[in-house]
């Protein structure tokens, strides 16, 4: 018989591996790659993975304590800076490149940057007293 | 909510969906790319959720979306 232990870690791990099966099941490679196609058509797929990737780097930035602009920048102008940015990466995405054109780096591109921006100019602040304490 | 799983699945899809290389193909083959992904997936949030975090440690958030991002181009790239 297996450990209650063993039990729960197979049970708590059990739901996202679930979700990775039924969209690896039902939605299937084809479905997806016309989904992704048609917003990258579109010029959104960059501004998508920006705003995602800003919200990664806001919640999952490196370093624990960190603070805007490294200390340098106070609010409001942190949200000055990465709302203007977003802005800019919108602009970029749907008006002034061709989407056809870059659409196989440009999304990384802005994933990369994004994710910069966010844990730069927009850190949550989780201290390291914190995150032990919720551990 | 204080768990491996957001940074680790958000990055995955981000690596799914936002992969610079236009019709790629997973070199691990579709069954394959499935395969290891679902096992990378228990295995993150088993060793993170479970096992790190008994002993008062947890994987880096960072670290996680930096693979995690990885695994989901060369796993499951759509």
């Amino acid at each position: 018989m297996l450990k209650k232990r063993l039990m729960i870690n197979i049970g708590t791990a059990l739901g996202p591996v679930t979700v990775v099966l039924l969209d690896t099941l039902f939605v299937g490679a084809e479905t997806s790659n016309a989904l992704v196609n048609s917003f990258r058509s579109s010029g959104a797929t960059p501004f998508i993975a920006w705003t995602v990737a800003l919200f990664m780097g806001h919640w999952f930035h490196p370093v624990d304590g960190l603070q805007p602009g490294f200390g340098h920048v106070g609010w409001p102008w942190n949200y000055v800076v990465f709302l203007v940015l977003t802005v800019f990466a919108g602009l970029l995405s749907f008006w002034i490149i061709d989407a056809a054109a870059v659409s196989n780096w440009f999304p990384t591109l802005m994933v990369v940057l994004g994710y910069a921006t966010g844990a730069i100019f927009w850190p949550v602040g989780l201290t390291q007293d914190a995150a032990t304490e919720s551990a | 909510m204080n768990t491996t799983f957001y940074p680790w699945a958000l990055a995955v899809y981000m690596g799914r969906w936002f992969h610079p290389v236009a019709e790629l193909q997973s070199p691990l083959g579709f069954a394959g790319g499935a395969a290891v992904l679902m096992a990378s997936t228990w295995i993150v949030i088993v060793v993170g959720d479970l096992v790190l975090r008994r002993k008062g440690k947890r994987i880096w958030p960072w670290l996680l979306v930096t693979v995690g991002f990885g695994t989901g181009m060369l796993a499951w790239p759509a």
